[in-house]
């Protein structure tokens, strides 16, 4: 009730990643069932633990709650990450939404059947290059202010970091015209916590190879 | 601690929204517009500062329906342009309202916000229909995904593609009847009252009445073994501003047809 969140999935990022992150950034710490099998996967869905018979979940402060936007909002909300009043939140929900539209993309990739691949890492470049990217430099740029919003670390920070990195591993060069956000980039992860996650042996988890997406789609298809 | 029941105020009053929301409008109202840390001049605006809400989209329903099913429900009035051709739209981008290059915006307090999410948020949290702490939000915000990944199926369907609307039809018949509906049931079973969260009306129960009306749209007999959802049904249409809303001339949109389609399609493919 009072302990550590724990986060049931498989062992790998899908759509935990995010939730793995905003914890780790927030300096708590969380305990983590990673399923491996279908049954694993029965077995929630029977106790009754999944409201829709999916994950991610997280059992926190007594709720087991499934949907990750309810959980990462609780997360930002608890620790201080979303902003000072209603219309820093807006803004902030503004920018994060954006930045789920990409990494919606981008977690998918892994899981694509190998002919579709190629067609949405050009999406993928398209998307980042031509319309997320430039809208966050444009933010940064017009308050020279060292996060997105308030002056102050948020989830938008956190989660726009994570999918910098996450879009440079499938895009080398992705970054090349976007000094502000490499310096965003930067500072985020040189905060204790951050630095802490971004190190080996973190929760943070690996792009998914051919054996991992092969261990989900046994668990979830 | 106002009282929302079915006594729920057609007019929206100073009382009726958050101290929060009331701070923010004082700080508006009593000087010159104020450029807060987090606004860009381009996303300031005049109308909707302590004006009406305005709604930036076509004609249909899509994405900005769950926005003009909560606006009304808080009572609030609002303003709608639509878009009518891709100039339109091209206007908007080059103005640089539309955060993303999409629609929908909605200009509130100030603000061009982006972003069906952001948006529902925003609207929820100032009319004080987002539960009273972080916990009731995080039971609300579930309960909403739901909802809304069902939404999507329901949403999209008038703009499938011919050959696949059967089996999407299908999905949404499937995914309704033995996943969300059983889940939302449940909830009303396990309480006994007469909102989802909280035993007072919350923006998801507003979201679940307009899923409902849409999915039986698409399949009459949706609602049949979901006594306690349509009853939660009943209850929010009879609310006045609910009720307001559901008649004939309210900014409420039809189902999308053939004509409707053709006009979205042109404006944003």
């Amino acid at each position: 009730m009072a302990g550590k969140p724990v986060l049931y999935y498989f062992d790998g990022r899908g759509r935990m990643e995010s939730v793995r992150w905003l914890l780790a950034a927030a300096g708590v710490e969380f305990e983590e069932k990673l399923l491996k099998t279908r049954d694993d996967l029965e077995k929630l869905k029977n106790d009754g633990s999944l409201m829709f018979q999916q994950l991610p979940l997280v059992e926190i402060d007594g709720m087991k709650l499934v949907q990750t936007r309810a959980i990462l909002n609780y997360i930002a909300t608890k620790y201080n990450l979303y902003g000072k009043d209603m219309k820093e939140r807006a803004i902030i929900d503004m920018y994060t939404e954006g930045l789920m539209d990409l990494d919606e993309m981008v977690l998918y990739q892994p899981y694509l059947p190998k002919e579709e691949k190629e067609g949405n890492l050009a999406k993928i470049k398209d998307k980042s290059r031509n319309r997320y990217f430039p809208a966050y430099e444009k933010v940064l740029k017009s308050h020279g202010q060292d996060y997105l919003v308030g002056n102050k670390l948020s989830r938008a920070d956190v989660y726009l970091v994570k999918l910098l990195y996450h879009v440079e591993e499938l895009d080398s060069s992705a970054l090349a015209n976007f000094p502000l956000l490499k310096a965003l980039r930067t500072r985020v992860s040189n905060l204790p916590t951050v630095k802490k996650f971004l190190q080996p042996g973190s929760q943070r988890k690996p792009f998914e190879d051919e054996k991992c997406v092969e261990a989900a789609m046994k668990i979830f298809h």
